[in-house]
């Protein structure tokens, strides 16, 4: 299978499986994605301070494993040695840090039973008074009032003393914040439960959709009646896509979506756009976004005829060679930043925040006017060498001819690598 | 062979050089998350400190002071057991003339207390743990 997959040393040897190879490539950046996202969703279920199955099997005692949940309710399936759902964690922080006891907020552990019925509540962490917040451990009968009762009964208190749930004495106000928390971060989840969410479409995605559509059409469609027209297009690319729309597909974007989920509703022709131009190159082998859509592709093109042809410099094999890893040490800077949480503007590493103008930082500014200034002397340098994003559109597309497992796969591998390291190592290793 | 191997060390370089280019990009950042997670263990500890004063003294330390001052003065009262580490030096709070960027402010009364933690070398404030609005650090 490797050889025929052209990864052994006899490279060429043996007949590439191109459909075997788009599917890896495709199937690796979808890997990478779900790592990314698998990751973020337990550190905002997690927060901080991450509950632990110890601290779980206090409750249930066949805790095993906990598994993210990433739905509306935030929270943690507790899984058994074989592998079955046997009840449900969650901490309150940090929706109910707003719920104050005497001088602070506590964060509760609440953990259910398989049928969503409260099997115990802990406090876990408090910034109230430490010895309200040994009160209130210390009195079983406040603690285990919630034993029993259901996910949506608890959902439901607005009224504690109606509940039956009374504070402690001594600790009272401690205590109705515990158990506020509990009430509060069970109904929000309830709430996200509730919310629909409608797609709305508007000027702004007719107006991406016709520059994906004209790109498209610019693309595979070669008549020479209508190619003429060309420039045009790209200069309505700087014009529109870039100054005026701002929408250019950009790693701060991919990763924000990565990291959270696609706003298919609330931005739908960014949606579209994104999609095209992974998909298109991956059915077509048409670069479509980078070759005809890309505004900062299209100005580089306009300063390429800006020098005469005799001052254009090819760039030496080894500085290529070299090059070529630049936008790959720039998406492993971008998966440090994620998996991390780093405080890194991401715009910055790209220029295609310069075209906002207005609200560009100077790192996006200075990586725009520096990339133009360069391709003055050697074309297209930046979307060749330095551009991350256009390194992610130019591995998923389909090669014309014969194709094999070339130097762009086993990058590709590496970041594949780089990502599971930081999903399987304990950010300790990394944050001390 | 000797042109070979002259080209392998010359993109070898290369390579360190785009190698060190992400290091540049990455280090900054990852250093300043590692010493915000420090200042947030610090500022856990400090503050839970002072909720046993209060409940011993029946109010807050009643002058500003300064983060080391603070934590000898918790540390005298038995109300912290040991020494936090400084998260900007990385040993443990001491007498020492070392960076501290912790802040310690009461009311008249001396009925709430502010903790904020300063940029450094500025009087920026960059974390801030109180007992009225800022009450955790989530």
């Amino acid at each position: 299978m490797i050889e025929a997959l052209g990864i052994g040393g006899s490279r060429g040897r043996f007949p590439p499986i191109k459909a075997l190879l788009q599917l890896y490539r495709l199937g690796l950046l979808l890997a990478i994605a779900w790592l990314v996202r698998s990751h973020q969703d337990r550190l905002r279920v997690q927060g901080d301070w991450p509950v632990t199955v110890a601290e779980v099997k206090v409750f249930l005692k066949e805790a095993y494993r906990l598994r993210v949940d990433p739905g509306p309710r935030s929270g943690l399936e507790v899984i058994d040695a074989n592998g079955l759902k046997i009840g449900y964690a969650l901490r309150t922080m940090p929706e109910s840090r707003e719920i104050t006891g005497y001088s602070g907020p506590s964060d509760v552990l609440v953990v259910f039973d398989a049928r969503d019925q409260g099997v115990g509540i802990a406090i876990r962490h408090s910034y109230d008074t430490p010895s309200h917040v040994v009160d209130v451990r210390r009195d079983f009968l406040f603690v285990e009032k919630w034993n029993g009762r259901p996910w949506e009964g608890i959902a439901k208190i607005t009224d504690l003393g109606d509940a039956g749930i009374y504070g402690v004495s001594g600790a009272t106000r401690t205590s109705e914040a515990v158990a506020n928390s509990i009430t509060h971060r069970l109904a929000v989840a309830e709430g996200r439960a509730g919310v629909g969410r409608k797609i709305s479409l508007g000027w702004r995605d007719a107006a991406l959709a016709g520059f994906l559509g004209l790109g498209c059409l610019f693309a595979f469609w070669k008549a020479k009646s209508f190619q003429r027209w060309r420039w045009l297009y790209s200069i309505a690319t700087i014009a529109g896509l870039g100054l005026w729309l701002g929408d250019l597909i950009a790693q701060s974007l991919l990763v924000g979506w990565v990291e959270s989920r696609v706003p298919w509703e609330a931005a739908p022709g960014t949606v579209l756009l994104v999609g095209a131009a992974f998909l298109v190159p991956w059915f077509t082998g048409q670069p479509v976004y980078c070759q005809f859509i890309c505004p900062h592709g299209n100005l580089q093109r306009w300063t390429m005829k800006a020098l005469p042809a005799r001052w254009k410099r090819p760039l030496p094999e080894d500085g290529k060679w070299i090059a070529r890893w630049v936008p790959v040490m720039l998406l492993a800077v971008v998966l440090g930043v994620s998996f991390l949480r780093l405080d890194l503007d991401l715009a910055g590493i790209e220029p295609f925040d310069a075209y906002l103008l207005k609200g560009a930082g100077l790192a996006t500014i200075v990586v725009a006017l520096s990339g133009i200034a360069i391709s003055l002397w050697f074309p297209m340098v930046y979307c060749k060498f330095g551009c991350p994003t256009g390194w992610l559109l130019e591995f998923v597309r389909r090669r014309t001819g014969r194709d094999r497992f070339s130097d762009r796969d086993w990058m590709g591998l590496g970041l594949l690598a780089i990502a599971i390291g930081f999903y399987l190592a304990p950010l300790d290793w990394f944050l001390g | 062979m000797k042109a070979t191997s002259s080209r392998w060390i010359f993109r070898l370089a290369g390579l360190l050089v785009v190698l060190a280019i992400g290091a540049a990009l990455l280090g900054p950042p990852l250093m300043q998350k590692r010493t915000e997670r420090r200042v947030r263990t610090l500022l856990l500890v400090v503050q839970e400190g002072l909720q046993r004063y209060h409940v011993k003294e029946e109010l807050y330390p009643k002058r500003m002071m300064t983060g080391r001052e603070l934590i000898q003065l918790l540390r005298d009262g038995g109300h912290l057991e040991t020494p936090p580490a400084n998260p900007w030096s990385g040993r443990l709070y001491a007498d020492g003339a070392e960076d501290d960027w912790l802040r310690y402010r009461t009311d008249s009364l001396a009925e709430t207390y502010e903790l904020s933690v300063l940029v450094p070398g500025t009087e920026e404030v960059e974390f801030r743990l109180d007992s009225t609005k800022n009450q955790s650090l989530e």
